[in-house]
Order: structure tokens, then C-alpha cells, then sequence
């Protein structure tokens, strides 16, 4: 016999016979937007429209040479949800379908019917997102996320907030944050760290050994401004300074302290008057960044008057290591004297070329790592949103059961509307293999012949689609 | 199991969405729903059906629930293989 077989594809097909030349956002813009842009390059006389489109967030997207189709795709791998087009010639991107309307099934190894599949081998905790041309998400530097605070009897913590984030470089609990990594927001007491002074300052380091108890003095007979001592500090943003010092009372010769702070290049004086004795006094000026300061003191009489400089202390947000790397890539630490509880952290940093399931990993042998490339990507903030929503689904082994209703309908144990079961629909498998109860959701639903319709095959999964489908999605041309 | 009276009709209709065809004797038809996938419509006809010939690329495929008459979905013609 002759027979004529025909095959034929849904509205959403048409999209694949649209060409885009070259399309460039240049800046993050809404999805909405996009759609709007994207539909604008259809030649055909009957269009694809935009119907509602859910999703809210902001993206930019890079194509060339490419289908509307597969770009609409490309733009859903870093938002999710469901794009559609409907009989109206409508295109639908809704961020759920289906209903949970409590549907359960029951699985048992021996029930005939459904075919369960466990892919151990798609797992992944730590991916690292590859886009064209090289763009990886090293390529961002996150500026003044807000950190996770902790602390216990010996650290303070901080955790990078973002999901799955991590800074770039880490080398080793302990070690010196790498580059690119600032903590701000928390404001310390620093402690020079260096000086420079003339040999006719004694005993130089005790003036910034973080101890009032010990001083350097000033050993020689002096009518005027003495020679200053200079104090160098890791660079410090700071408006406030404090100082504890002492000179001779009896005689009182000694009539002011000149406090100069250096910044910009040169030295300003903050702070030119007399001084209490050997009590903290605090100097305030407008924020700078600071790196050194200098005490020089007036003597109104030829005499050996005696200051002392126990300590200076800068108040501030510094760079130097208060902060340190954490035990991984998304945590800080620092000795819990430096840590302060109340203030508002923020860490700047740059991303790591991966991101880690952090809620799934417990010790090293949790780590499963796979690359992942999308050519067509061309923005780091977009492979960094893509990134996590592959994440949020890679990092669970995927089940799926394959449901053939054909085999189901004769067992007695099912009570099952399966005309009630739509794409997307939510339902409960009872695995009592595994002893666990899973949510998965109809991600495909086969009718191999209509005419005889209540032979249906249905897929549902814990996970929208496997690693597989991504990476042929990702390099195939569509249209 | 029961074989229940044909509940699904294949119509040929142009792009204007008139009608031009029922293809009454399409069998083995087969229908794909997929998550963020276009619906697949498979099917066979007797080539020596005369409303085989109404299977062109200008025209739309359209699958109709015969019991409820709601459209279930349209379709377009990707692929027709004859064979003798």
C-alpha cells in the first residue's frame, strides 16, 4: 500500500524559520523588552505577537546569525520558566504551569508500567559556566555585597550572600585575602604597623605596640618644635584618630602636640593644641584614605620635657589583613577582637570561574565538578544567571519515571485520572523503593495513537531536563 | 480496554483558517506534548487519498477534539514522505 507518513510541528516552530542577524541589548534590559525586540525581526505576514510575558527580571543578550527561536531559548536558559505559543499565534513565557491538584502515584519495583531512571552521572555541585569567546565568570567583580555575619570565641565570619557564590583566588583558610577581595563597613582601631623617627626618639616601637603601658620618649633638650615621629599604617579610610600621650609636668614647658595625617600626597595637620596626659583623646577630621601619621611637640622652653607616645590608633575601614580567607571560597574570617557584630559587612570581590551548591556539600567527596559551555553567551552577569538556575537543578540526581498507561490500566492497584494530568502538572511519587516521597512535575506527555486515546505515555521528572538536553541544546542550530 | 469511537479529528485548513479538509482516514496518529518544545502531530494516510494532496506547506494541520469540538492545537507540515 502507498502511505503517505506526515510530520508537523506547533506554532512555536515558526520561530525557527526567523533569522536574526545581529542582536546586541548592550546594557541589561527587561525580558519583556527583549521578547519585544526579538519578535520584531519575524518577516513572515502572519506573526508571531507577545502575549504575557512573566518573568520581571533584567537581562542582556548577544546574538548573531541566529533564530528568534533559539535566541528566545537562550534568553530562558538564565531566566526559566515555560515559553509557548498558543493557537491564537501568541507567545506565552509563564514562570509556572500546570497545578498540583494532589495527584500521587505509588512506585514498586515489580508494578509493571513504569520505568524509573536514576542518573547518578548528572550530578554536579560545582559548575563552571563557560560563554563565548572566553567570557567566564571571572570576568565579574561584585562590588559591596552585603556578607553573612558569624563569629565564635576565636573568629568572626563572613559569608558571601549570593547563591552559590564564591571569590576568586582562595588559597587556604588563614591565608591573606587575594586580590580584588574588600571587606568595608567594618570599622576597626588599626595599629601602626611601622615608624620612622630619629635616634633621638627612644625605645621607637612601644609607641605602637598596642600596649599603654609602654612608650617611646623624646631623650634630648629641645626649645621649639621637636623632630617629628612618624607612624605608617596599612591604608586606612578613616576620619577619627586617637592618641595617648605624656610630657613632663613639673616644669610644664611642652604647650602642644601638632598631629598630621598623610594622604593625597603630602601631609595635613589635623590637629595643632595641648593634650590631656596619659588618657585617650580622639582626633576627628573629613574621611581620608590614610597611610601614616606624624606627632611633633612644642617645647616653650630649652629643656628636656619628655613626651611620650604610648600609642596612635586610626579609626577606620582598612584593606590590611584584619580580614582573612575562610576555610572555602565563600567565607571570611578574622580574630574575633576585630570583629564587630553590629556592623553592616560588605564584601567586593571577583567571582570565581565556578559556582558551588554550598547547601549540598558537607566534605570534599560531595565536590562533583563539570563544565559547562554555552558559545552563544556573550555577558558574564547573564552566564552568571544562567549558571545558577543549571545549578539549582543540577545539583539534585535527577529521577525520572516514564509512565506507560497502556500497562497501568491493567493493574488494579491504580486509581489514577491521567485525562486530568496536564504539561506541568505537579505530582507526588510515592517511591517506595527509595522509602522517600518526591514532587516531580509532567515535563512530557505522549499520545502514540489517538485513536486509541487512553494510551498515553507520560515523563516526569525531579528535574526540567537533564545535563544531556543542555548540552545538545547549547550546540545545536536551530531552524 | 474499550475502543472508544474516533475522539480526535485531523482538519486540513488553509491560513485563513478555513476549512479545507477532514482527513476521516488518518491512522496511527500520533501527538507529543513537551516543556518549552513546539507540539509534534504524527500521522499516516493513504497516499491514494484524494485530501492528501491538501497536505501543503500554505496550509495548517488542526487537531480537533471530535466530542468537545475545542481545538486541541495547530500545527504545520515539517515533513511528508510517501512510500510504495
Amino acid at each position: 500500500m502507498i502511505v503517505t507518513k506526515v510530520n508537523c510541528d506547533g506554532y512555536l516552530a515558526q520561530l525557527s524559520e526567523e533569522v536574526i542577524g545581529s542582536y546586541d541589548t548592550e546594557a541589561t534590559k527587561a525580558v519583556t523588552d527583549i521578547v519585544d525586540d526579538l519578535l520584531a525581526f519575524q518577516r513572515k505576514t502572519v506573526k508571531i505577537t507577545k502575549g504575557t510575558i512573566a518573568p520581571t527580571v533584567t537581562r542582556a543578550l548577544k546574538v548573531d546569525n541566529s533564530t528568534v527561536l533559539h535566541a528566545l531559548l537562550q534568553l530562558r536558559e538564565s531566566v526559566g520558566g515555560y515559553i509557548s505559543v498558543d493557537n491564537d499565534k501568541v507567545l506565552q513565557w509563564a514562570t509556572d504551569i500546570g497545578e498540583d491538584k494532589g495527584q500521587q502515584i505509588r512506585y514498586r519495583k515489580n508494578l509493571l508500567g513504569i520505568t524509573k531512571e536514576t542518573k547518578y552521572e548528572e550530578l554536579c555541585t560545582r559548575l563552571f559556566p563557560l560563554g563565548g569567546s572566553g567570557i567566564k565568570l571571572s570576568d565579574i567583580h561584585i562590588e559591596n555585597e552585603v556578607a553573612a555575619k558569624d563569629s565564635d570565641a576565636s573568629y568572626g565570619y563572613l559569608t558571601l550572600s549570593a547563591k552559590y557564590a564564591c571569590y576568586n583566588g582562595w588559597t587556604g583558610l588563614g591565608d591573606a585575602l587575594p586580590d580584588g577581595v574588600v571587606v568595608s563597613g567594618g570599622e576597626v582601631w588599626v595599629v601602626p604597623t611601622g615608624h620612622s623617627a630619629d635616634a633621638d626618639w627612644q625605645y621607637p616601637t612601644l609607641a605602637y605596640d598596642d600596649d599603654v603601658a609602654s612608650s617611646s620618649y623624646y631623650n634630648i633638650i629641645f626649645n621649639g618644635w621637636s623632630t617629628p615621629f612618624e607612624l605608617t599604617l596599612p591604608e586606612t579610610t578613616s576620619a577619627k584618630l586617637k592618641c595617648y600621650l605624656y610630657k613632663r609636668q613639673a616644669p610644664e614647658t611642652i604647650s602642644k602636640v601638632k598631629v598630621e595625617i598623610y594622604h593625597t600626597g603630602a601631609y595635613h595637620t589635623v590637629y595643632e593644641a595641648d593634650f590631656p596626659i596619659e588618657e585617650w583623646f580622639d582626633i576627628e577630621y573629613d574621611e581620608k584614605d590614610v597611610s601614616k601619621v606624624r606627632l611633633s611637640f612644642f617645647n616653650t622652653e630649652n629643656y628636656r620635657a619628655y613626651p611620650h607616645i604610648f600609642e596612635v590608633h586610626v579609626f577606620g575601614n582598612t584593606t590590611d589583613p584584619v580580614w582573612h580567607q575562610g576555610v572555602d571560597e565563600h567565607v571570611l574570617r578574622c580574630a574575633i577582637g576585630d570583629y564587630d557584630s553590629e556592623a553592616d559587612y560588605r564584601v567586593s570581590y571577583t567571582h570565581a570561574d565556578f559556582l558551588m551548591a554550598w547547601d549540598k556539600i558537607a566534605a570534599g567527596a560531595d565536590i562533583i565538578s563539570k563544565v559547562l559551555t554555552n558559545k552563544f553567551e556573550a555577558y558574564p552577569i547573564t552566564l552568571l544567571e544562567a549558571g545558577r538556575l543549571m545549578l539549582d537543578e543540577l545539583k539534585e540526581v535527577p529521577v525520572s519515571y516514564s509512565i506507560s498507561t497502556a500497562d497501568l490500566s491493567e493493574s488494579d492497584e491504580f486509581d489514577f485520572d491521567f485525562d486530568a494530568l496536564q504539561l506541568g502538572s505537579i505530582v507526588t511519587i510515592i517511591d517506595e523503593e527509595l522509602g522517600i516521597s518526591v514532587e516531580a512535575r509532567v515535563v512530557k506527555i505522549v499520545h502514540p495513537d489517538l485513536l486509541k486515546p487512553q494510551d498515553m505515555r507520560v515523563e516526569i521528572t525531579t528535574r526540567l531536563r537533564d545535563i544531556a538536553d543542555v548540552i545538545v541544546d547549547l550546540y545545536r542550530e536551530l531552524g | 480496554m474499550t475502543t472508544t469511537a474516533r475522539k480526535y479529528i485531523v482538519e486540513i485548513r488553509d491560513s485563513s483558517g478555513d476549512l479545507v479538509s477532514v482527513l476521516h482516514n488518518a491512522y496511527g496518529i500520533s501527538f507529543t506534548e513537551a516543556v518549552n518544545e513546539a507540539p509534534l502531530l504524527d500521522f499516516s494516510i493513504p497516499a491514494d487519498d484524494s485530501k492528501a494532496a491538501d497536505l501543503t506547506i500554505t496550509n495548517e494541520v488542526w487537531l480537533r477534539n471530535y466530542e468537545t469540538g475545542a481545538v486541541v492545537e495547530k500545527f504545520r507540515p515539517s515533513h511528508r514522505r510517501d512510500t510504495r
